[in-house]
């Protein structure tokens, strides 16, 4: 093997790229050649100074942006479906389209009358009139989550979302359905954004539920073992936005440990 | 129509790319919003996409559709710069639309507070290759890609992907030396 050729083979056997009677070959010509060996030497050198760069990593608020994006995006994901067959249904009005309609429809409702938006909303307007908006007047998640304690039997996630633009203003305890169900409080501008936070075990299956019941927007989505239904008076994109924010902060996925994996490579 | 993956499953296997996606942005981009939001984009961009991957390779998957969305911004940056070079020459010849335009890169040296002098010029000179060099370069020096799956990524014969690779880390070498004019000393 000549040197020419040797040199342009030094980079793939440093990738583990060749072939056996290629490698065979080159380590041939290596053990005769120093000067090929001095360039192979370098070479390592380089790719190893390369790779103890310091690795640069995306700033938290793209973790949380692109975060928030897919949540949205896996939101309409889900809700399509249904679109999809209800279309059918009003247009064609197929059996089949029905049969299968009827059949995610009862899959896609929720189980327990506890968890219908209009529960939800009744509560929410309750709460507007009877002027007991808040039984603990707190916007410190560590004194609005313990004050839930004896009151509701679970322990509701809490977040405070004063730097996405929706300060927590305080919470209470609703009767829904037949469960004593925690309402935290958020302001946004003027208006008032009650979430409710319920335990569920059905995963994070179950689909956003969003829409607008009497003038007032609602989005429920399911996430760390908890059901999470927002209303407000608020515009739809204001409550989506608040949604967005608040699934940002609950999950924000770990950047992977990138200089850990790396040593398997060396 | 069913999407056949769920976005349970985009979270697992997408998601935990976030760097990776924003380094080759960042090295294609430069240290600017548009790397942001070129990441941004191919995220959405690989939601809906998603069915279509293949199940193998989820890094290099994402990868590919960042360096397209990071290509066809450079391919607007570069119109863009033609367009206000040409405004420049028929008007004021201060330059400054121009290189606007062009890739500020090194502010991204002083960005990660390099303290070894050696590893901040070593930084620059990879910043200083063409394009094409760093793709190649960066996938396999920084996100462990094979020869096979660069060359899915930037869409190269393999043998394309070998001879790239091979020029990227002469002129690296090159560049690198030149600088610091320590060629002999090998040690780190």
């Amino acid at each position: 093997m000549k040197c020419e050729k040797a040199l342009g083979l030094l980079g793939p056997r440093l990738d583990g790229e060749l072939s056996v009677n290629r490698e065979r070959s080159l380590e041939e010509h290596l053990s005769s050649c120093a000067e090929c060996r001095h360039s192979l030497a370098e070479l390592a050198d380089l790719r190893d100074a390369l790779r103890m760069l310091p690795r640069i990593s995306a700033p938290e608020r793209l973790h949380q942006k692109i975060y928030a994006g897919f949540q949205a995006e896996a939101a309409r994901a889900r809700v399509h479906p249904i679109r999809h067959l209800l279309h059918p249904l009003v247009t064609h009005a197929g059996a089949l389209a029905i049969g299968v309609a009827l059949a995610l429809g009862i899959m896609f409702l929720p189980k327990t009358t506890d968890g219908r938006p209009e529960s939800f909303l009744a509560a929410h307007v309750a709460s507007l009139k009877n002027e007991q908006l808040t039984q603990i007047l707190a916007s410190d998640t560590h004194k609005v989550r313990p004050w839930f304690e004896g009151r509701v039997d679970y322990a509701p996630i809490v977040v405070d979302l004063v730097d996405d633009g929706y300060p927590l203003v305080g919470g209470r305890v609703d009767l829904i359905g037949r469960q004593k169900t925690a309402a935290l409080v958020y302001k946004w501008n003027a208006h008032v954004i009650n979430l409710f936070v319920t335990p569920t075990d059905e995963g994070e299956k179950f689909p956003v539920t969003e829409g607008t019941e009497k003038g007032f927007n609602y989005i429920g989505w399911r996430a760390r073992g908890f059901r999470f239904f927002a209303i407000t008076g608020a515009s739809g994109n204001s409550l989506r936005a608040f949604s967005q924010a608040l699934q940002a902060r609950l999950h924000i996925p770990k950047p992977p440990a990138s200089s850990a994996k790396r040593m398997k490579y060396q | 129509m069913y999407r056949k993956r769920s976005p349970r499953e985009f979270e697992k296997t997408m998601l935990p790319h976030i760097d990776a996606a924003y380094r080759l942005a960042m090295w294609l981009l430069g240290h600017s919003p548009d790397a942001e939001d070129a990441v941004q984009d191919s995220f959405v961009r690989a939601f809906r996409a998603f069915d279509g991957w293949k199940g193998v390779n989820a890094k290099g998957w994402l990868l590919k559709i960042v360096r397209n969305t990071c290509m066809t911004q450079l391919g607007k940056r570069s119109r863009n710069a033609n367009v206000i070079h040409l405004d420049t020459v028929s008007g004021d010849h201060d330059g400054i639309g121009f290189s606007d335009a062009c890739v500020d890169k090194m502010p991204l040296a002083e960005d990660v507070l390099i303290a070894a002098d050696r590893q901040a010029r070593l930084w620059a000179a990879v910043n200083s290759l063409p394009t094409d060099s760093i793709i190649v370069l960066i996938l396999r020096e920084f996100e462990d890609q094979s020869y096979k799956q660069i060359s899915e990524i930037v869409g190269i014969p393999i043998g394309t992907v070998m001879s790239r690779l091979s020029r990227a880390r002469q002129q690296l070498r090159a560049r690198f030396l030149a600088q610091g004019k320590e060629g002999k000393n090998h040690e780190m």
